[in-house]
């Protein structure tokens, strides 16, 4: 449907030279392509035209006056020319004009040295200012959170209105008054239990109006050194470059066209990459808590794990370790401790959610890469704050919308950022996700909208479908979860008839108690909607942490081995690789381990990068299980209750110290570039392991990254090619491309669950923060300081609790305070809490196995 | 005051300051004399320039006022020779009129203007044209303030406008280069926002528009006119198509009543413009259901009556209440409602076929339609209407063209149009007409009906005579003429005609209203206040200026519930200045279609998508798909922004 298919090629001459571009595009990009630069100061390629700035003048043949060659659509034929003496007068004066009034405090304005205003008047000489008006710009905006707005500098350019409005979908800013007072303001009634600050706002501010504060007067931009590396949040889904000076991170930006992300940034790498300089991070080893060498802390971890060795011993990481360092993780324990007692996060739904799909889809985790998303017309985001979990899905989605008109359905139990955005809403309530999924499943097919070609061929129990959707009564399953009927019709109409579809989801699904129902009640639904046809869309699992799918392909459970094999059957193929006679048998994984914990025979527990006193459920039960151990290794990069718990405490890199490979949720392989020498003594998570592997196997380990990646897919043939590419972002090779081989995919029956009833408390990620490092970065704290939970005005009343005041909220295995935020957001019985915070350590109350939790609330 | 002293307009320079004069009349630009009832029109300072009919006409301060207004009013602030150039124009021109300036000031403001003619849009670039023009022309006054020997004198009172030719042109003065810049920038809400300002059905008017707005587009100038209609169907079905609720919210209670007759576009309209004002609007309507001429006028295939049917809801969700099959004159009386209410809107329609002038028109011949009005409203309504298999239609309008699709669809074999006149002269519009074409509607043009053919009270044919084109009629289209002895019979099972309607009044007739009435019976209403000389009653759409448009009904809708509002808070039936000066645009001529306009051009309107063939007259499924917004935003991208500043100065 989109008319841009009928994009035809015009010819145009500039400055004498002939050009051949696409029709619809403005002179300026004709002119690009020739190589010749017209000066402008609003031009950006990547939003709408703007022609605020009528700086990049030029004069057409056969047209009286000049134009603007920013928003100048060329057409057939015409003929320009870019400078003339006049074209050049107009133009001085143009930026003498935006020079009035305009302060010359270059001295200590933060976009010195890469201010575009500067670098024009410089290159067209302006010396004199002929002239001149009363001064009546606004005062500073010193009251937004993380930005400071210094109307006075502002040339009008109305990047920030745009950057927010059609790539991000938070759309922060407008216009506000009239003529010269014109001037950038935020949105009033906005968010505020969670206000979005739009960060690529100063990303792509041209002078110094829109300032960050966390980099306010930090440093003059020449003096820093820009390392392309990926986002902390974003992995290799974000591209960017770390921007530092003498030992310190200062800031990450991105830049356009040549990122993945079209240097768009998340909120955590506009503003949340603080914590990397935290004054608590971790810089030397202790040993009982006194500080040691590298050899001591090595040495007491060695001689206790393998004293006690098997499974006694235990290891827990996380997604925000390499998928190398994973990879030696597992091998450490498998090889050196001969304990298979390792796991992850993964265990709490994200590796249920993907055996699922690679059960009924032959998935390994989503089906295509993000920009797929891109091309697709219908994107179902089920489950998911998108917004927060994954903000570079969400710029794919975005795009979906302005360039492609896709139509867009979001499915949560909470009014979701991207919420505003969607055609359609669709607020389920706790427990009916597989049944709204098989009713709208079995409209598609109802309606006769299914793809049979596509079916016939690669499902291979494709003449159960209609037998399978015939008992389902879509509208009595609508009445019972109280969604209008015709709104299930309309989403099967929508995604029955588009050509491509995307289906999304997230942290409410691979967090639900029923995640594997979910999943292939949605894998159901991509079948018919045809999601996997593999021209555009795709299933797409996200998860918020940079590396989950490197963490799964890395194989840190006791279930599977590299590349996601089986641990048994392909146990002896991975001894022989690993040079030892065979693997332990059995292993626990994350919940079998607390288990052992309690009942005392798991006594030494290793935790890299991970905080399961704040981030696992039921966190009470870890931390008087930790308090048991007779032996716990913290290997962190940030000091915590957790490090004084520990009996060795491992100083790690951040993601700026090291290198290593991040897998996207999209299975996209991205390499982390070191930008700066690992704070104190610390070291890589990598370089840790590999010592104690050398240390408990007596050899020599190669911790070179290719090395490692060479290893693990001689195991797994994970990738099929490791070899590095790119200019200047690298990827170390890329995984196998998924496509459903015929008859491979199944089509399973829906495992329907009820209606929960009563107060269901959603414990999640918000905007701002990731993980529990976020709390250390002074930018995330400005939106979110501390913990909360959001509760409708219904409940509040009903509790007798005010804005602000304690509310007690208790489930079946445990209890938390929480100041109380009113929120729209949330509808009557629903309650969410972000589960960063250690001050009300939310995941206390949610048992595991469950990611929303009954809860009984009261007025603490 | 009907000479001109000095005008400036179009450059063509008029220069009576010496002596000399020059009628008003002659000067293409339609200056008003008077200004309501406040005084007399001393000078106007607009986009091409500028006329003083008063000699004492102060023009630098004029033009340090107008400056000022267009700096601190109307700048977008969106351009850097708009935001900063009339900024150092307003500060030039103060600077001068309070005897602090310098003669190289006058050099800034003349080469200012000419760098204004690179701003973005046309409003501040077109308000710097008079000011350059005063310093060329009235250099002698500028100089005396520059040498302390003048200070402003002039005691009178400046009022300004900002209009664009499209703006203009519409009857409901939409401002639409505002909802086409909101849907540039992907605000589709913010665009239907706009609409919603001045036009509370953009649904309708974004699918069944006549669209005069584009025959004002300055776009056609260089290759063809912005798609405005559609744009706003793209804005309005946005919002529905991803299930919001409009943000409108009423004012507090007033207390006032009022009861609005007509649920078509200007009752709608009225009702909802004075409910956001805090009345307490209820609507008779004689209908079982909203939208009058449009619901049952209309064809579902032009304009699916369930979004007209949300329209009209969106007004009732603002506590308007709409009660059904209540007629006036037969169910209530006029009187009875001026009794019971604070104010009346009558919006009564043209809904009374015109007689085509044959022999047998009024036999009641089984077969003879009461005319296409009523057979449109009887197949609408599912009120039994059988629809035989041969049909004559006769007329050349919207109606004749709706009636012979409509007929297709409801089983006619063959519908054919008849009408007296040529294909170029069909009132209809020429889509509308294609369309016919290709759903396999045949024409007979240049025939008129002369007799009706009947076999036992039944029409079995219709009896036509050629008609040649002879001299153009008073509206401009060559009047046909019959040819004589040429007279032919079509068979058919059914005659429709469709030659325009006329508003039925029979409810005046009960009673001394003193409400008059043209004789073409619409009735009177004052001076662009919507009222009658029945203080308190108001009327509008077709029942005051004949069958017309629906934009026009919203127009009228529109200033009736602006005027009512004031009639009912102050008991003052009157414009203010923001409305006086709109009637005053209107006058003036926004749109010149001379105009040079310096632009690269060459860019084709974006098109809808459409159903298309034959096939689709066998339902009443939408035909015109909706244009994507991508595909919008292009279209979009194509305006001009042709704003322009006005400013009278009153004596």
């Amino acid at each position: 449907m989109s008319h841009k298919a009928e994009k035809k090629m015009i010819r145009l001459t500039i400055d004498g030279q002939e050009v051949e571009i696409e029709a619809g595009l403005p002179i300026i990009a004709a002119a690009e392509k020739l190589g010749i630069k017209i000066p402008t100061m609003c031009y950006l390629k990547k939003v709408s035209m703007t022609g605020a700035c009528r700086v990049c003048l030029v004069s057409v043949e056969g047209v009286d006056a000049s134009v603007t060659a920013c928003n100048t659509i060329a057409v057939d034929g015409i003929r320009v020319t870019t400078s003339t003496p006049d074209l050049e007068r107009q133009r001085r004066d143009m930026i003498r004009l935006m020079l009035i009034n305009h302060p010359l405090d270059c001295t200590v304005c933060d976009a010195a040295g890469e201010c575009d205003l500067q670098d024009i008047c410089f290159n067209h000489h302006i010396l004199d200012q002929p002239f001149k008006a009363e001064d009546v710009a606004m005062p500073k905006i010193r009251n937004w959170p993380l930005i400071e707005n210094v109307p006075a500098r502002c040339i009008l350019c109305e990047k920030c209105v745009k950057v927010g409005h059609e790539l991000t979908g938070i759309g922060d800013f407008y216009v506000n008054e009239f003529g010269d007072k014109a001037y950038i303001e935020r949105h009033k009634g906005q968010n505020t239990i969670d206000p979005y600050i739009e960060g690529n706002a100063v990303a792509v501010c041209p002078v110094g109006a829109m300032i960050s504060k966390p980099f306010r007067h930090k440093a003059r931009s020449w003096t820093l050194d820009k390392v392309p590396s990926l986002g902390f949040a974003g992995g290799s889904l974000e591209q960017v470059e770390l921007n530092v000076k003498n030992g310190q991170l200062y800031r990450i930006t991105s830049e356009d066209e040549i990122t993945i992300n079209n240097g768009l940034l998340s909120f955590d790498s506009s503003f949340g990459y603080g914590f990397v300089n935290s004054s608590k991070r971790l810089g030397t080893p202790l040993v009982d808590g006194a500080e040691t060498d590298w050899d001591t802390a090595l040495n007491a971890v060695d001689q206790k794990a393998r004293s006690l060795g098997g499974d006694a011993v235990a290891g827990l990481t996380s997604a925000r370790l390499t998928l190398e360092e994973n990879y030696m993780f597992q091998k450490l324990f498998r090889v050196g401790y001969s304990s298979n007692n390792i796991d992850s996060a993964a265990c709490f739904g994200v590796r249920a959610a993907s055996e699922t799909l690679r059960a009924v889809l032959g998935l390994s985790g989503s089906s295509a890469p993000a920009t797929d998303i891109a091309k697709a017309d219908a994107i179902l985001v089920f489950g998911s704050d998108i917004t927060s979990e994954q903000p570079q899905i969400n710029y794919q989605i975005q795009r979906a919308l302005r360039c492609n008109d896709a139509y867009l359905c979001v499915a949560n139990m909470r009014s979701v950022r991207i919420g505003s955005l969607a055609n359609l809403r669709l607020n389920y309530a706790p427990g009916t996700e597989v049944a709204l999924i098989a009713a709208i499943t079995k409209l598609i097919v109802e309606q006769g909208l299914v793809d049979s070609a596509f079916v016939q061929k690669f499902v291979k129990n494709d003449a159960d479908i209609e037998k399978s959707v015939s008992g389902i009564d879509a509208e009595k399953i609508a009445a019972e979860a109280g969604v209008d009927f015709a709104l299930l019709q309309e989403i099967a109409q929508k995604f029955g008839a588009a050509q491509r579809v995307a289906v999304v989801f997230g942290a409410d699904v691979t967090g639900a108690a029923t995640v594997a129902d979910i999943v292939a009640a949605l894998a159901n639904f991509s079948i018919v909607s045809g999601a996997l046809r593999g021209d555009g869309g795709g299933v797409f699992m996200v998860d918020e942490r940079p590396n989950t799918q490197g963490l799964l392909d890395a194989g840190v459970n006791p279930h599977q081995l590299p590349g996601g094999l089986d641990y048994v059957s392909k146990s002896a193929d991975a001894a022989a690789i690993w040079g030892c006679a065979s693997l332990p048998q059995n292993g626990r994984d994350a919940v079998q381990i607390l288990e052992g914990i309690e009942t005392g025979d798991v006594k030494f527990l290793y935790l890299a990068g991970v905080n399961p006193l704040i981030t696992y459920p039921e966190s009470q039960r870890w931390r008087a299980a930790l308090k048991k151990l007779e032996f716990l290794v913290v290997q962190d990069i940030l000091e915590s209750e957790l490090t004084a718990l520990a009996n060795v405490v491992l100083p790690a890199a951040s993601f700026a110290e090291k290198t290593g490979t991040y897998i996207a949720c999209d299975n996209t392989a991205g390499l982390l570039q070191q930008a700066l020498k690992p704070f104190a003594s610390a070291r890589a998570d990598g370089d840790i392991i590999t010592a104690l592997l050398g240390v408990a196997t007596g050899k020599k380990c190669n911790a070179d990254d290719v090395a490692v990646r060479n290893e693990l897919n001689t195991l797994s043939g994970l990738f099929a090619s490791t070899e590095i590419s790119g200019a200047k972002y690298l990827t170390p090779g890329s995984k196998v491309v998924y496509a459903p081989a015929p008859s491979a995919l199944e089509f399973s029956e829906f495992k329907y669950t009820k209606a929960v009833a009563g107060l269901t408390l959603i414990v999640g990620k918000m905007h701002a923060h990731t993980g529990v490092t976020s709390t250390y970065a002074s930018g995330a704290l400005e939106i979110a300081p501390q913990g909360y939970v959001e509760i409708s005005s219904e409940d509040a009343q009903r509790a007798g609790v005010s804005e602000g005041e304690t509310l007690k909220v208790k489930s079946t295995v445990g209890s938390l305070s929480a100041p109380v935020r009113i929120s729209p957001y949330v509808s009557a019985g629903i309650l969410f809490a972000p589960y960063h915070f250690a001050d009300i350590n939310a995941m206390q109350v949610v048992p595991i196995g469950h990611q929303s939790v009954q809860v009984e609330i009261s007025k603490g | 005051m009907s000479e001109i002293v000095f005008s400036s307009w179009g450059r063509k320079i008029i220069d009576n300051r010496q002596g000399g004069s020059t009628d008003l009349a002659s000067l293409k630009l339609k200056i008003p004399t008077e200004y309501l009832c406040k005084g007399n029109v001393a000078a106007f300072m607009g986009w091409d320039g500028f006329v003083i009919l008063d000699p004492k006409t102060d023009v630098v301060a004029m033009a340090a006022e107008f400056m000022k207004r267009v700096q601190e009013k109307h700048c977008c602030g969106k351009c850097t020779p708009g935001k900063k150039g009339t900024r150092v124009m307003q500060d030039t021109l103060a600077r001068i009129i309070s005897g602090k300036g310098q003669e190289r000031d006058l050099e800034i403001l003349d080469s200012l203007t000419d760098l204004m003619q690179d701003c973005k849009c046309t409003l501040c670039m077109t308000a710097a044209i008079p000011i350059q023009d005063s310093v060329r022309y009235f250099r002698e006054t500028y100089l005396e303030y520059l040498a302390g020997k003048r200070t402003p004198s002039y005691t009178g009172k400046y009022i300004d406008k900002v209009t664009a030719p499209c703006m203009d042109t519409c009857p409901a003065h939409i401002d639409i280069p505002a909802y086409i810049e909101e849907i540039k920038n992907y605000r589709f809400d913010e665009s239907l926002g706009k609409i919603r300002e001045r036009m509370p059905i953009p649904a309708v008017c974004g699918r069944v528009c006549p669209h005069p707005c584009e025959t004002a587009c300055r776009r056609a100038l260089i290759d063809e006119p912005i798609s405005i209609m559609v744009m706003k169907r793209v804005a309005s079905d946005h919002e529905w198509l991803h299930h919001r609720e409009p943000p409108m919210q009423p004012k507090p209670s007033t207390g006032k009543k009022v009861i609005v007759v007509g649920a078509g576009p200007a009752g709608l309209t009225t009702a909802y413009y004075l409910a956001l004002e805090g009345h307490s609007v209820k609507i008779i309507e004689m209908l079982s259901e909203p939208g009058g001429t449009v619901a049952v006028g209309i064809p579902d295939y032009r304009m699916p009556r369930p979004l007209l049917q949300r329209e009209a809801q969106i007004i009732q969700d603002l506590g308007v209440e709409i009660e059904y099959g209540v007629k006036l004159g037969r169910d209530v009386s006029l009187r009875e409602l001026k009794e019971q209410y604070d104010a009346v809107f009558l919006g009564t329609g043209a809904f009374k076929s015109k007689p085509m002038g044959v022999e047998g028109e009024d036999a009641g011949y089984e077969g003879f339609s009461s005319g296409g009005i009523n057979y449109l409203r009887a197949v609408a309504l599912g009120q039994g209407m059988k629809t035989p298999k041969r049909i004559v239609v006769v007329g050349g309008g919207n109606t004749a063209i709706d009636c012979v699709r409509v007929a297709l669809r409801e089983g006619a074999e063959e519908a054919i149009l008849v009408y007296r006149r040529s294909r170029n002269e069909m009132p209809a519009e020429p889509y509308e007409v294609d369309d016919a074409e290709e759903e396999n509607v045949r024409f007979e043009f240049l025939v008129n009906p002369t007799r009706l053919v009947t076999k036992d009270n039944k029409i079995t044919g219709v009896e036509v005579i050629k008609m040649e084109l002879g001299e153009a009629d008073e509206s401009g289209r060559r009047r046909p003429q019959p040819v004589k002895g040429s007279e032919y019979v079509i068979e058919c099972d059914m005659v429709i005609p469709a030659i325009g309607q006329d508003p039925d009044l029979s409810y005046l007739e009960d009673g001394d209203y003193g409400i008059k009435q043209t004789r073409w019976s619409s009735i009177v209403t004052n001076n662009g206040t919507m009222m009658t000389d029945n203080a308190g009653v108001f009327a509008g759409g077709d029942c005051e200026y004949g069958a017309m448009t629906v934009v026009l009904a919203v127009g009228h809708g529109k200033r009736a519930a602006s005027v009512m509002h004031r009639y009912l808070m102050d008991g003052k039936a009157m414009l203010d200045d923001e409305e006086a000066m709109e009637d005053i645009m209107n006058r003036l001529g926004v749109f010149d279609p001379d105009e040079k306009i310096p632009a690269v051009g060459g860019l084709k309107r974006e098109h809808q998508p459409k159903i298309a063939g034959a096939e689709r007259a066998k339902n009443y499924e939408e035909i015109e798909l909706a244009m994507p917004e991508s595909q919008a935003v292009v279209e979009a991208e194509r305006c001009l922004r042709c704003y322009r500043v006005g400013m009278v100065a009153l004596d």
